[in-house]
């Protein structure tokens, strides 16, 4: 399914930027016509009188309301007759803000980045707007249809929120958000968890065969032939058409960068400038690799054609004893293996590192969504306000909130924290790596239980922790906890270096030619992998990436980052 | 009829039907195996190791599917549209076929109109500007946007309209001597010879109706007013692991990843459609106008 959305969405886009243009002009004259446009003039003179005074956290005192468009949660579990409109956290926020939230609309995953840029082409936006990619974001803050929020942040945001978001350093999180020095979005944070690739190995099977964790990808080609002998119907590391992806199943990010390749990202070469990754030199050398290793049957041989689901069935079925992934996937699909198996083990490595013993491990962007406010709409510090409570109440930090029977009662039927108005994730960079470390050195008694007390994550990684440990293999989700306390979590707190991509945006020849070339480059890549053709194809790969519009791209790139 | 008994013929047959009833199988291995998924054991069912017969045979997915409300939901949806559209389809489809199966002298204009429909078939205008027209319209949420816009099913008026140019006109004439107008004639005349036709044309709407998830996923602005097919496209499709950071989330894998429930409800949702064919299969014998007129 994932390939037609994909068209449809580019399609859409061309569409939208020139729907955009037109409701752009449109969105000039209704906020100049509109009494709304004065709110924010009106609302600068009150502030000031009460400097001293704001609370982040203070109650309205008459009803404040907005609509607003929210993505859907997947298999949303909530207790009958609550919805993802009126449900406790939701009624947390209005009785303490006294903020009263609807839903324009709705919907999950694909299909809202669809309906969004349908809505926006409509032209009937929702006071307020969670915007899904930071292209969508760009369009609306050229169309000038979204508020600045730089004032409100400054005036609004709550120390806790501030100390999240500064906790990336040098203001990185505002970067995609923040345009002439404005900040027009307040984002999310994809932290360290989300973008580090490990290698996932059947620790039995090593175990068995007496082999060391493979530091390099020799060695890992030297594990993956002890494995086919051992396990003679066993298909070697699992793959993904897509080579790369972030923080997806199968895909070999982090096997690329230990060549020193960066598919898909912009790097800088030798002069400063930036240079497409997937057409630099190291790229050649990576596939010449992988195309070894393809050739001796040491990577799935179907791994080209197999959609995940089939891949993980060779996870799971005890088929593959190599892949890569990230922290998560004990609950997904390593927990099949377990079942099916008890006797199987995972266990993580931060491997293979490059010849200079380093493990490179490409990054996402630092944000993947926004929250924005329509021009025009009255109490943007309103929107401050709800993302403080909330924030405040998702780590724990609100004694009032924690303690309500609601928050116990919805803890325990596992309700989702999206469930809160806000689809924002914001943790502290490295979170989950800390709380599995903290629970791993209290379980092997470095620390007593003290020391989880203030840490309300880390102590629910331990107590699952515990009980795997006092009963093995007989609940897979409190094995997932083991596994993520003792091996991926650990793994993830090993010297890395996460490598940014030096550009994530969108420049204006990437919307016309990006989907040929990047065809190009994956049906040229996964053809030099499979033998059909030989590597010095990459060759001409790059001449014609080069002429078909990357040269263009490049420019456009090193230009929109001042080079 | 004779048959002829030579062993080339009978050979000839006996590839023929071996190959049919081949094909026949290839059409209901799938709709097995989905069967088989569905009655397994999630573990197995994930291992990729259900093939044709259910392994570790279990009811759990279907006890979990009777308490899911949603389903149930989005399944009264379905069914509403399914009514609604169906019985909007069939009379629009009558409606418009009669009168250009008309001859040009008749109707004048007629091959002008059905060229107009033939081109609305061919081309159209693109999604944004179809969206922009139902939401203006103010259908959307509504199940008269799943209902509405395809009113009309231009396929099934050719179909149809060439169904009723096959009649012969005597029919008509003599019904015209009768002293019957064209409302009693379409009513007693054409319907009635053009069962096996209308039966087919609302196969096709049912079938479509009930089968169409893209409208519901961009015209629907809440999941509650999702039909069938639209909340299982969802549940197939959708598997966010962009922003993971609890284990709590992570668990959430564990269980939206849940191949035999998610089996268990893509057959029941076959199962009106399989219900719906033997009745109508009826009709695709009647009706022959064999023998009504004399030449």
């Amino acid at each position: 399914m994932k390939k037609p959305f994909g068209k449809l969405m580019i399609v859409l886009l061309v569409f939208l930027f020139v729907l955009s243009a037109c409701s752009g002009n449109s969105g000039k004259e209704g906020g100049a016509s509109s009494p709304s446009a004065s709110g924010g003039a009106e609302s600068s003179p009150s502030p000031s009188q009460e400097e001293e005074q704001i609370d982040p956290y203070g109650k309205f005192e008459t009803p404040v309301s907005f609509t607003m468009s929210k993505p859907d949660t997947p298999d949303n579990k909530l207790p009958e007759g609550d919805t993802l409109e009126n449900n406790w956290y939701t009624r947390y926020i209005e009785q303490t803000l006294n903020v009263k939230i609807t839903h324009d609309w709705t919907a999950q995953g694909d299909a809202y980045n669809q309906k969004f840029s349908l809505s926006l082409s409509s032209g009937n936006l929702p006071d307020v707007m969670f915007v899904p990619t930071e292209k969508d974001l760009r369009s609306l803050v050229e169309a000038n249809l979204i508020e600045d929020l730089s004032d409100v942040y400054a005036k609004y945001a709550s120390p806790l929120l501030k100390g999240y978001y500064e906790s990336t350093g040098d203001g990185i999180a505002f970067k995609t958000s923040t345009f002439d020095g404005k900040l027009m979005a307040l984002p999310d944070l994809n932290v360290k968890a989300n973008g580090v690739q490990l290698l996932w190995l059947r620790q039995d099977w090593l175990d068995n065969l007496k082999l060391a964790a493979p530091k390099t990808v020799d060695e890992l080609a030297e594990v993956l032939r002890a494995f086919k002998q051992h396990v003679p119907d066993s298909v070697g590391l699992t793959g993904d058409a897509n080579l790369v992806q972030y923080n997806q199943l199968h895909t070999w990010n982090s096997l690329f960068a230990a060549f020193g390749a960066y598919p898909k990202q912009w790097v800088k070469d030798g002069n400063g400038k930036l240079a497409y990754g997937s057409v630099a030199p190291e790229m050649k050398t990576a596939l010449a690799k992988l195309r070894e290793l393809y050739a001796e049957g040491l990577i799935d041989k179907e791994f080209a054609i197999h959609k995940q689901e089939e891949e993980n069935a060779l996870i799971a079925g005890g088929k593959s004893g190599a892949m890569f992934g990230p922290w998560w996937i004990p609950w997904w699909p390593l927990n099949d293996t377990v079942k099916n198996n008890p006797k199987a083990e995972w266990a993580a490595y931060a491997f293979p590192q490059d010849s200079n013993g380093v493990f490179n491990t490409p990054m996402p962007p630092i944000n993947n969504g926004y929250i924005v406010v329509r021009k025009g709409y009255a109490h943007p510090e309103a929107v401050m306000k709800v993302l403080n409570v909330q924030q405040r109440a998702v780590v724990g930090e609100d004694p009032v909130y924690t303690a309500a029977p609601e928050t116990q009662k919805y803890k325990e039927i596992g309700a989702s924290w999206t469930n809160f108005p806000f689809n924002l994730s914001i943790a502290y960079f490295n979170q989950v790596e800390d709380d599995a470390l903290l629970a791993k050195d209290v379980l092997e008694g470095n620390k007593t239980t003290d020391a989880l007390k203030t840490v309300a994550t880390a102590k629910a990684w331990y107590d699952m922790a515990l009980a795997e440990k006092n009963e093995p293999k007989k609940d897979t989700n409190a094995w997932a906890h083991w596994v993520v306390v003792n091996s991926s979590g650990p793994a993830m707190a090993e010297p890395m270096n996460l490598h940014y991509s030096e550009f994530y945006g969108t420049t204006e020849t990437m919307l016309t030619k990006a989907s040929v070339l990047d065809k190009l480059e994956s049906e040229t890549f996964l053809r030099i992998i499979l033998g059909t053709s030989g590597t010095e194809e990459f060759d001409t790969f790059v001449d014609k990436w080069k002429k078909l519009g990357g040269d263009e791209i490049t420019a456009e790139v090193n230009a929109a980052v001042g080079n | 009829m004779v048959r002829s008994q030579t062993w080339v013929s009978r050979t000839a047959n006996g590839v023929l039907i071996g190959f049919l009833a081949l094909t026949a199988l290839l059409c209901l291995a799938p709709i097995w195996h989905t069967l088989a998924v569905s009655l397994s054991d999630k573990s197995a069912a994930a291992a990729g190791i259900v093939y044709a017969w259910p392994v570790k045979f279990t009811w759990s997915s279907y006890e979990k599917l009777l308490q899911d409300s949603k389903f149930f939901d989005a399944f009264y949806v379905s069914l509403k549209r399914v009514a609604l559209g169906g019985i909007i389809n069939f009379a629009l489809t009558i409606l418009m076929a009669y009168p250009l199966s008309k001859q040009a002298r008749q109707l004048p204009g007629r091959n002008v109109v059905t060229w107009v429909l033939v081109f609305t078939m061919l081309f159209n205008a693109g999604l944004i500007p179809w969206y922009m027209t139902i939401s203006k319209l103010g259908m959307l949420d509504s199940i008269w946007a799943l209902v509405l816009p395809g009113a009309v099913p231009i396929f099934n008026v050719i179909l149809l309209l060439n169904f009723f140019r096959g009649v012969p006109k005597e029919l008509e004439e003599s019904a015209f001597v009768d002293g019957a107008g064209p409302w009693r004639t379409l009513l007693q005349i054409y319907i009635p010879i053009g069962l096996p036709a209308l039966a087919t044309v609302t196969l096709f709407s049912i079938v479509g109706h009930w089968n169409s998830f893209f409208d519901g996923l961009i015209l629907m602005n809440h999941p509650s007013n999702y039909p069938l097919q639209t909340y299982i496209q969802q549940l197939v499709v959708q598997l966010n692991t962009q922003s993971l950071m609890t284990a709590e989330e992570a668990r959430k894998l564990m269980e939206i990843s849940n191949k035999t429930l998610n089996a268990a409800k893509i057959f029941v949702s076959m199962i009106p459609i399989l219900i719906v064919y033997p009745f109508l299969q009826r009709y695709f014998i009647h009706g022959i106008v064999l023998g009504s007129v004399k030449e």
